[in-house]
């Protein structure tokens, strides 16, 4: 718990000036409890960033990471009343947004074993879209990493929601098995054996592609 | 007692000790976790890199629909207290009402006890067309006056009386 607010204090370091002191996520939530959805806004600014970072890991489209993330933070204003603190507010907003993606992922059926999603084939993928960190690369280094970034897409579209979750959890946020327990609502054991399988199935998936870099 | 999977899990990340790290700790193992560890690199390098186009508008977004949704509430609020609400407070009121009248209150205090009397005597039937009743119903009496009856036998009196 307490490095998650760690984590925490980091974010807001990252995102406010140096010489002025932010308010803490407690008292910004005691803020929204009481209407000010002023107080909200800034939370959707500290955290707007990880949050659409973990639902586009999961669903590998942008424009439902961007609806599904809006509807979490929607869901998170709507019952703030009822947040009591006894996790974290950043643990407490994930448990939404990951609820609000597994949910979306179930209706759009998605059990793990579905082929590979038309959504995501080569043609659908706009010559503009931006899949590359901030830096210009090279040409043919750009068209090698939108292939790569393609068969990652297409393995992680062979995972169950769940399966998704952990992975995204783990290897892109490096949260910790306690603290996705905490957000998937499950057992550390759980967390850790999904972790294994959808681990196995990846690498299954794309022992070539890791291989041959 | 931890299976397996937990095991694995727990090795491939660092968080296995004592007898369980050692039974991991061979040749064939660490190439396994070489590649699994290929993947992860893999994965953080291409998964990372993902960033939000027009944050801003991302919040405005959100917060257009925050306000939307209270603004509606309000309206919904505003509503409740006009008219609608007294219409049905109205409604409600008599169904309660009609419920309590027909269910507490007990149907045989509601009847007259002297209908019982009359309904009786109105019922009886006799031989004689000529005998005619009628009932008087008077403010705290009612009257059943009984016309053309045979005049009592003396010993029919007497039987009477006793």
């Amino acid at each position: 718990m307490n490095e998650v607010q760690e984590r925490s204090s980091k974010i807001v370091a990252d995102h406010g000036p140096s010489d002025t002191v932010e308010p803490d996520d407690g008292t910004l939530v005691k803020r929204c409890q009481a209407g000010d959805s002023s107080a909200f806004n800034e939370l959707v600014t500290r955290y707007r960033t990880k949050v659409f970072t973990m639902v586009y890991g999961m669903v590998q489209n942008e424009q439902d990471a961007w609806d599904l993330a809006q509807e979490g933070f929607l869901k998170a204003w709507r019952s703030i009343h009822r947040f009591k603190g006894q996790s974290s507010f950043y643990t407490w907003l994930y448990r939404i947004m990951t609820n609000v993606t597994i949910d979306s992922l179930r209706r759009k059926g998605i059990h793990g074993e579905a082929e590979f999603d038309d959504r995501i084939s080569p043609d659908s993928v706009e010559p503009g879209s931006r899949t590359t960190p901030s830096s210009v690369p090279l040409p043919y280094k750009k068209v090698e990493h939108n292939e790569i970034r393609q068969r990652i897409d297409q393995a992680i579209a062979k995972l169950s929601a769940e399966h998704r979750a952990v992975i995204v959890m783990k290897e892109i946020e490096d949260l910790q098995y306690s603290e996705i327990a905490e957000i998937l609502e499950c057992s550390i054991g759980t967390v850790m054996s999904r972790l294994f399988y959808a681990r196995k199935k990846l690498q299954s998936l794309l022992r070539d592609v890791y291989e041959n870099l | 007692m931890k299976t397996f999977e937990e095991k694995f899990t727990a090795w491939l990340d660092g968080n296995l000790r004592g007898e369980d790290l050692r039974s991991f700790e061979n040749d064939s193992m660490r190439s396994e976790k070489e590649e699994f560890h290929k993947l992860k690199n893999l994965l953080r390098e291409n998964l990372k890199g993902c960033e939000m186009e027009h944050p801003d508008f991302f919040n405005s977004q959100v917060m257009a629909q925050i306000e939307r949704e209270r603004a509606s509430g309000l309206r919904r609020v505003r509503t409740w207290f006009g008219v609608p609400r007294f219409a049905w407070g109205g409604v409600f009121a008599l169904v309660i009402g009609s419920a309590l009248f027909f269910t507490i209150i007990p149907r045989s205090q509601m009847r007259d006890p002297r209908s019982d009397y009359v309904a009786e005597v109105l019922k009886a039937k006799t031989a004689d067309p000529n005998i005619k009743a009628t009932v008087d119903n008077q403010k705290d009496i009612t009257i059943i006056k009984l016309e053309n009856l045979d005049k009592a036998t003396p010993e029919k009196a007497k039987k009477s009386d006793h």
